[in-house]
């Protein structure tokens, strides 16, 4: 005659069956394994044997549920997913990234803000030395470009100025004579550079641009030629300007009768740089 | 009739031997089969359920004990085993092995309680 509390420890055992135990051993033995455990039970003398009885059988039933998922049987068959295309593959790793997303909404916008940083930070890396060391001057053999400054020796102990001792620059005479008596280049020019201020595009106000006194040697050495007009000769001095592309489409608007004309005792395009 | 030598299973663990052994009086179901590796091991080994299904479930799938009809009269919900032609030969195998190793020892004159 089964005692009251069996009940309670056969629901034990069979609950602790079906979480523990791997599904080929519940579906092979699991009724089998909660019989015997009921006729052990009821077997078992004395309230004291039979609490010995439930702990043996509790505990071989862990030790069972263990070495029994390590080592499963060759026979019982391994359920394959069912093979997938590539694209059914990547439309399921997407979905899946999307739910994770939506799941954990500060992860994903810190890893998305991260990777926008990242990326700007590279751009910007880039564009910079892009300009300042990949790409060449925007002149013919630019290999072959060297810009000389003077170097001054009392320069070089000095803490505020030693940082400069190697980029002096020549006074209007020094140029004169440097340029005359060089030797080492095809061709030489001097120009120094600076801002001015100038009447708007539009008409209204004024605006700075960049503007630089050359010598006309500069023309020869840097192997430009105009794309309207024509460049200042040797002859004449500080009366001739010439304009870039840009300055005379924005400024000018592209007008060709501008050539000559202006201010100045004669103007002309510069070629486009 | 499976063609697998005995030997191939040897040495058996302990709790298979017992079962083949329990299972050599005769078929018997599981809470019997317990019962009966308690007299002969004189309560030494005492499986729970969980090692004996385990054991007999591996037993089953090598062939060395299969399923038998349950006996009119009994219970149908027990399933009663019995030893196949293959798990007599290798108890048989095993049987043959440990005898030499106790011969082994009693010529060490290990098998005698000491004076």
């Amino acid at each position: 005659m089964p005692r009251p509390d069996d009940a309670a420890a056969r629901r034990l055992y069979a609950a602790l069956l079906r979480l523990l135990a791997p599904a080929w051993l519940r579906r092979r033995a699991g009724a089998e394994m909660c019989e015997t455990f009921a006729e052990r039970l009821r077997a078992a003398g004395s309230p004291r044997e039979r609490r010995r009885e439930i702990a043996r059988e509790i505990g071989g039933l862990v030790r069972v549920a263990v070495v029994a998922r390590v080592r499963q049987p060759a026979r019982t068959p391994v359920r394959r997913a069912p093979r997938r295309s590539a694209l059914d593959a990547v439309r399921q790793d997407v979905r899946f990234a999307l739910r994770a997303m939506r799941r954990n909404r500060a992860v994903a916008a810190l890893a998305a803000l991260t990777l926008a940083v990242g990326v700007g930070v590279s751009t910007a890396m880039f564009s910079v030395i892009d300009a300042v060391l990949l790409r060449p001057l925007p002149f013919d053999r630019p290999e072959r470009l060297v810009l000389v400054n003077p170097t001054i020796e009392e320069w070089k102990h000095s803490p505020s100025l030693q940082s400069m001792w190697q980029r002096g620059r020549f006074s209007p005479p020094e140029m004169r004579g440097w340029l005359a008596a060089q030797r080492s280049f095809e061709a030489a020019g001097g120009f120094t550079a600076g801002s001015a201020r100038v009447p708007n595009g539009g008409g209204a106000g004024s605006e700075r641009v960049g503007v630089a006194q050359a010598t006309s040697g500069l023309w020869a050495a840097l192997r430009v030629r105009p794309y309207l007009g024509r460049l200042p000769g040797e002859r004449e001095t500080d009366s001739v300007a010439v304009l870039t592309y840009a300055f005379w489409k924005s400024h000018l608007g592209g007008d060709s009768t501008a050539v000559g004309g202006g201010a100045t005792s004669g103007s002309t395009s510069g070629r486009c740089a | 009739v499976p063609t697998h030598a005995p030997e191939r299973f040897l040495p058996l663990p302990g709790l298979s031997y017992h079962v083949l052994l329990a299972l050599g009086e005769g078929a018997a179901h599981g809470w019997a089969v317990i019962k009966r590796i308690r007299e002969l091991t004189e309560g030494t080994s005492n499986p729970s359920s969980g090692s004996l299904y385990l054991a007999m479930v591996r037993l089953q799938d090598d062939g060395l004990i299969a399923e038998s009809p349950t006996p009119a009269g009994d219970d149908a919900r027990r399933r009663y085993y019995c030893l196949t032609p293959l798990g007599r030969a290798v108890a048989r195998a095993e049987s043959q092995r440990l005898e030499r190793l106790v011969r082994r020892a009693r010529a060490l004159d290990l098998l005698q309680e000491p004076k």
